[in-house]
């Protein structure tokens, strides 16, 4: 019995060794934190992935939507950095502008705050640039050019390229796209 | 004897528990490396397809400016492709094919560059129908690249010599000053002209083209070139210029031509008679004048204010300013080629 119990002990000695348990919990306390990095890790492109994928699309649409308008462009009315406002050779007229994060969209003739609506929302910012015929940038003043405004038409009449610039958040920061159109249509404001 | 084997046992047992651990720890490991090897080439195609993406709406942009010049050279009419005599930077590209080899630049894609390549359209390539002209048609290739994207993107476009706007300029022109000496005389190109309709035209079955302008201050002169071939003739004709009540806000006219050399052709200050002149004179003060082209070239207008043109003793400072409307048709000769229409 003494014996036996003597073997018992050696046993028991032999299977949990402190040495053992350390080595185990090191081991683990190793694995937990890679698991865990690894994890993050694949999250964190996981989130990458699904916002590049939305902010894609959104990107795709926005840009094809006002090139689009752009290019069905017959007027000019008003041309500013974050706003225009111009007539299609459909007769129907199109305004866009920034409110808040939001690129909004106006299709009457007069457009106040109610007619506006959202065309696309979490928009970091918006920019209309303004080309002539080789391609030089033609300056927008304050306030923007308005064609109602008699010195402003020879201004107007110069434009021949429209770029619209979208900013959109992305991850941290912020990412942008551009689309220039050329509206062969537009005609020319008499003075 | 019972006892000893089942501690044997569990002896085993105890000492396999650190291999199995290992074990599965190697295991994870690996399969969570596999893992993130799929999910970052997963993030690798959603980078390249937003990449992609980005890529196609620049090449798109600079296929737009490309579209926006004339199909063919104004000036030199050999049909090459590639930019011709001055043409060195983009400000004096002048037609389509000025942009083959040209390395776009936009601003609002930094790190993207888009390469076009203009070219002759290809039959044996099915760009064009059988039978048609390749000298009607041009092909545009535009490459966007940047360093993050596996594969560029090339977007191809035929563009055809007929069409709106395609192988002409406007019809109606903004004045473009500075334009007060014949060194810097506006040009009018040739195709700027068709025949479409317009009251002020005197024949509007004969191509024109309007040219909206005015005289600010009273000082300023107002040149432009036009090229005429042998035989056609050219009609200047000033409308909505002179009105007693000025309610257009007009300014009285006096017209000179000139030959390529500067040497004086005509001059009218005054309507004389209602031949050419069509619409739009409100007072017979708006003149309009007609030659016939003696020689292939330049021929340049130049359009003041009668006042400025009486000269110091008169009015000093001239302050007559206003607009005016100079609408210029080109009667064409059978053998007239390179106008709007053709």
């Amino acid at each position: 019995m003494m014996h036996l119990l003597r073997f018992d002990k050696n046993i028991r000695q032999k299977g949990f060794t402190l040495l053992e348990l350390v080595v185990v919990v090191a081991l683990i306390g190793i694995m937990v934190p890679a698991m865990a990095m690894i994890f993050s890790n694949i999250l964190e492109s996981n989130h990458k992935m699904r916002t590049t994928v939305a902010i894609t699309e959104q990107f795709d649409f926005v840009l094809d939507r006002v090139t689009e308008d752009l290019n069905a462009l017959d007027s000019l009315l008003i041309a500013d950095d974050t706003n225009i406002k111009f007539a299609t050779t459909t007769g129907q007229f199109v305004s866009l502008r920034m409110s808040d994060s939001s690129l909004e969209l106006c299709t009457d003739e007069d457009c106040d705050d109610g007619d506006f609506h959202d065309l696309a929302t979490g928009i970091s910012s918006i920019d209309f640039n303004y080309f002539d015929k080789n391609f030089m940038s033609v300056t927008i003043i304050p306030g923007g050019l308005l064609s109602s405004i008699e010195g402003h038409k020879e201004t107007i009449n110069k434009i021949k390229y429209i770029e619209f610039v979208l900013v959109l958040n992305y991850l941290d920061g912020t990412t942008a796209m551009a689309t220039v159109v050329f509206p062969e249509n537009k005609v020319d404001l008499l003075e | 004897m019972n006892k000893h084997k089942c501690t044997a046992g569990r002896s085993r047992a105890a000492g396999n528990l650190l291999i199995d651990l290992v074990i599965g720890v190697a295991l994870l490991g690996l399969i969570a490396a596999m893992l993130a090897g799929t999910y970052s080439n997963l993030i690798q195609r959603s980078v390249d397809s937003f990449e992609t993406t980005r890529a196609t709406w620049m090449a798109n942009s600079a296929m737009e400016v490309i579209s926006g010049y004339p199909f063919a050279d104004p000036v030199f009419v050999d049909g090459s492709i590639g930019v011709d005599g001055h043409e060195s930077v983009m400000t004096t590209f002048d037609d389509i094919d000025d942009f083959d080899g040209y390395n776009f630049i936009l601003e609002s894609y930094p790190a993207y560059t888009a390469a076009a390549a203009v070219s002759w359209a290809d039959i044996s390539a099915e760009e064009i129908a059988e039978g048609a002209d390749p000298k009607f048609f041009k092909r545009i290739m535009v490459t966007a690249q940047n360093d993050m994207l596996s594969n560029p993107v090339s977007l191809k476009t035929i563009m055809s010599a007929a069409g709106s706007g395609v192988g002409g300029g406007s019809q109606v022109i903004a004045e473009e000053e500075l334009n007060n000496s014949f060194d810097t005389a506006q040009r009018i190109p040739r195709t700027s002209f068709y025949a479409t309709e317009n009251l002020d035209v005197g024949d509007d079955s004969y191509p024109w083209a309007s040219i909206n302008s005015n005289v600010s201050p009273g000082t300023d002169d107002d040149y432009y070139q036009f090229e005429l071939q042998i035989g056609e003739r050219l009609i200047l004709d000033i409308d909505y210029g002179y009105d007693e009540d000025d309610v257009v806000d007009g300014v009285d006219i006096l017209m000179r031509l000139y030959t390529s050399a500067r040497v004086l052709l005509a001059w009218r200050d005054d309507d004389n008679d209602d031949q050419y002149g069509g619409e739009g004179s409100i007072d017979l003060k708006d003149p309009h004048l007609s030659i016939v082209a003696a020689y292939n070239g330049v021929y340049y207008a130049k359009v003041r204010s009668y006042q400025r043109d009486m000269g110091t003793n008169h009015y000093n400072p001239p302050t007559d300013e206003g607009n005016y409307v100079l609408n210029v048709t080109i009667v064409p000769t059978q053998a007239s080629t390179g106008l709007g229409d053709d």
